[in-house]
């Protein structure tokens, strides 16, 4: 039910299209009936992490850059470091992620992983743990997992991958709240 | 030169350099991380490459120049190029390193040298088009325009 034209003063003066639809009333909303509230905040229908506080650790400054800004893109709060010893000089159970460069030689990851887990003995406060690298390969993968690692994830990451990554991680986690 | 022939200028250079593999798609992916908060974010982080590559390639220089070379030294430089270039979607800089890496470990002097040699004809190709490319995007904005959003199908 309905209607569509098109209305012109003439060549060259631009035209106007109108319709006229027939719409329905949503019924009264009741308040108890209102969906829990989701686990992630979406903005424009993407998925974004607001305030979600990530520590990363790379000793590239470049790649750190890049790091730093697709996760600024998605809303978290970002702190930078450029080894491991200032990675667990500044971990602190604020940080809901630690995002580790694993493949750098003379960067020891995975002892810092190991670290970190000491560090946190609570479950739950332990931030979790993903490695960044820039090959995988069965060695590098096992070596994550013995240590504890929570994900894995292969650089140079996308807008994308980053998103579905965080999204996962933080899936298999109690929900956590934006600060 | 009028706004809408320099954009169009702009795309068929852009896409110019993907076709001949200068950039990659990770090059899209810093583009896509520019907004009204991030203007610049493009243009800082390749300037941060410029000037990281640079460093690294006088490094290069000297320690394949050391009597005894020190190829674990040269393997750490030549990764942290191959990281930064990988970064920013430099693709022919990225596989040049790729290559040299492997040279590192057979300790091969002779064929780290020529792989220097071709490391940094690649990246001062790449610079070169790099610098074209804010170039012309900077007509663009002078003259009032907006650049316009690459889109590409890989």
């Amino acid at each position: 039910e309905g209607h569509i034209w098109i209305e012109s003063e003439g060549l060259g003066k631009g035209c106007t299209a109108i319709f006229i639809v027939k719409l329905g009333i949503p019924g009264r909303l009741n308040e108890s009936k209102l969906p829990i509230m989701p686990r992630m905040s979406t903005i424009h229908g993407q998925i974004a992490f607001p305030g979600l506080k990530v520590l990363v650790m790379d000793e590239n400054g470049v790649s750190r850059m890049v790091t730093k800004g697709l996760l600024v893109h998605l809303g978290c709060d970002v702190t930078m470091v450029s080894s491991s010893d200032e990675c667990l000089r500044v971990v602190s159970h604020e940080h809901k992620v630690v995002l580790m460069d694993v493949c750098v030689p003379g960067i020891d990851g995975y002892e810092t992983a190991m670290r970190i887990h000491e560090k946190f003995t609570k479950h739950h406060e332990r931030p979790l743990i993903v490695a960044l690298t820039g090959n995988t390969d069965k060695v590098i993968n096992e070596n994550c997992m013995k240590v504890g690692m929570d994900g894995i994830v292969l650089k140079p990451v996308s807008l994308d991958k980053m998103r579905s990554v965080l999204s996962d991680l933080l899936e298999h986690q109690v929900p956590f709240e934006a600060i | 030169m009028e706004v809408g022939q320099m954009q169009r200028r702009l795309m068929d250079y852009t896409k110019s350099l993907f076709m001949e593999g200068f950039l990659d798609g990770q090059f899209l992916q810093l583009q896509q991380l520019q907004d009204e908060s991030n203007p610049d974010f493009v243009v800082e982080v390749v300037s941060l490459f410029f000037d990281d590559s640079e460093k690294l390639l006088n490094d290069l220089t000297m320690a394949l120049d050391q009597p005894n070379v020190d190829f674990k030294k040269v393997d750490a430089h030549v990764h942290q190029l191959k990281g930064s270039s990988s970064s920013i979607g430099a693709q022919r800089v990225k596989n040049a390193c790729i290559a040299f890496r492997n040279f590192c470990e057979e300790q091969n002097t002779e064929a780290c040298l020529r792989c220097l040699q071709q490391v940094k004809q690649e990246y001062y190709l790449a610079k070169n088009k790099l610098e074209s490319l804010f170039r012309l995007e900077q007509q663009i904005v002078a003259a009032g325009g907006s650049v316009p959003i690459m889109e590409m199908g890989f």
